[in-house]
């Protein structure tokens, strides 16, 4: 990544991101995998961080790629079936507190969601399109049943906070003074 | 504006990632799932302030927060200050720095297992060099790599300006402007 492959790039779209769609100039400079192994960080406030990193055992980074590989199908599962509600602009905070609810039932699932989730790892491991996944089909039956009635009861009061917040806002900010000539 | 790159999944995929505006979902992901899943373990109770001045960039427009996200989770994140800080050659030109960037904890080499997703340091990288372009700063860049980091910004021809010691000692870098 030097400046003159980069100046050569400004030139030709004017956008130095546009190498990043270049697959051939991707497979070229991650040839040296090592590349990217060890710490990026940048920023003093970032120490903490890197530290945590240092820190963390071997078992507990393993286990967090385990729940990446969890996340990674279910959040989009969950995000698709919340948009599906047409929530509008509470979306994102009940999107919040229905990831937070999964988090804490990730670390605590009962025999027959394990092996459900198992199932739905190695299904993840084919080289398959989503859509011919079926245990990856059963992610939204599965999510239901995992969420309780507390669940659903916190996620709706995020919803209504929001709501609330925001129509009092737009009521104030609509509010326009009469003026008298 | 979301845009859509390209990054390397081990072993040999190309997948495509998304980089915007860090959203303040993401940002919780910060403390759930970057931090969160460790700190089980460590019994730490060490601040993490840093995710939540990633949160207050929403309201400082000198502060702009992005984050590259893939399969619905955040993989790297960045926060740039674009109005305050200047160059250390002695013309003190404006420039883009660089008060955070980082990657998930899962796109690094584990034991056998290879990096999650590889590149994810080179695109943020690039992202604020592309920011400091439309700018009007010619892709100045200026940060303070943490230990460890130094031989990444290196490897990217970053020039390296020596430890500063209002920072801790932290090694300061500044790329120059692009020649056109």
């Amino acid at each position: 990544m030097n400046d003159a492959t980069l100046a050569e790039q400004l030139r030709k779209t004017g956008n130095l991101m546009d190498l990043l769609n270049d697959e051939a100039w991707i497979r070229e400079t991650d040839a040296d995998h090592a590349s990217e192994e060890g710490t990026v960080e940048a920023g003093l406030g970032l120490q903490l961080y890197v530290e945590l990193l240092k820190n963390a055992s071997p078992e507990a980074l393993q286990r967090q790629r385990w729940y990446v590989q969890v996340l990674s199908i279910l959040l989009p599962e969950l995000r698709g079936w919340l948009e599906s509600w047409q929530l509008g602009r509470s979306l994102e905070v009940v999107y919040m507190e229905a990831q937070k609810c999964l988090y804490g039932h990730l670390r605590h699932l009962t025999p027959e969601q394990m092996t459900w989730i198992e199932m739905l790892l190695t299904e993840g491991e084919q080289a398959l399109p989503n859509e011919q996944k079926v245990i990856r089909a059963e992610a939204i039956a599965m999510l239901a049943q995992i969420f309780t009635p507390e669940d659903w009861q916190a996620i709706a009061y995020v919803a209504s906070q929001t709501m609330a917040k925001d129509i009092l806002r737009m009521g104030q900010e609509s509010a326009v003074p009469t003026l008298t000539i | 504006m979301n845009r859509p790159i390209r990054l390397m999944k081990p072993p040999n995929d190309i997948v495509t990632a998304t980089i915007g505006l860090l959203t303040q979902e993401q940002g919780g992901q910060i403390d759930d799932i970057w931090a969160g899943i460790l700190r089980e373990t460590q019994q730490s109770d060490a601040s993490w302030d840093w995710a939540y001045k990633l949160r207050l960039a929403v309201n400082d427009d000198r502060y702009e927060a992005y984050g590259i996200e893939f399969e619905a989770l955040l993989q790297g994140v960045i926060l740039l200050e674009t109005q305050w800080h200047r160059s250390w050659l002695p013309q003190r030109f404006p420039l883009v720095y660089v008060e955070y960037l980082a990657s998930a904890p899962w796109n690094r080499r584990l034991l056998e297992d290879p990096p999650y997703l590889i590149g994810v340091g080179r695109a943020l990288v690039l992202f604020a060099r592309q920011r400091s372009v439309e700018l009007g700063y010619g892709g100045r860049v200026g940060l303070h790599a943490l230990p460890g980091a130094e031989a990444f910004y290196r490897r990217y021809n970053m020039p390296d300006y020596g430890p500063d010691p209002d920072k801790d000692g932290l090694v300061y870098f500044e790329y120059a402007a692009l020649t056109l």
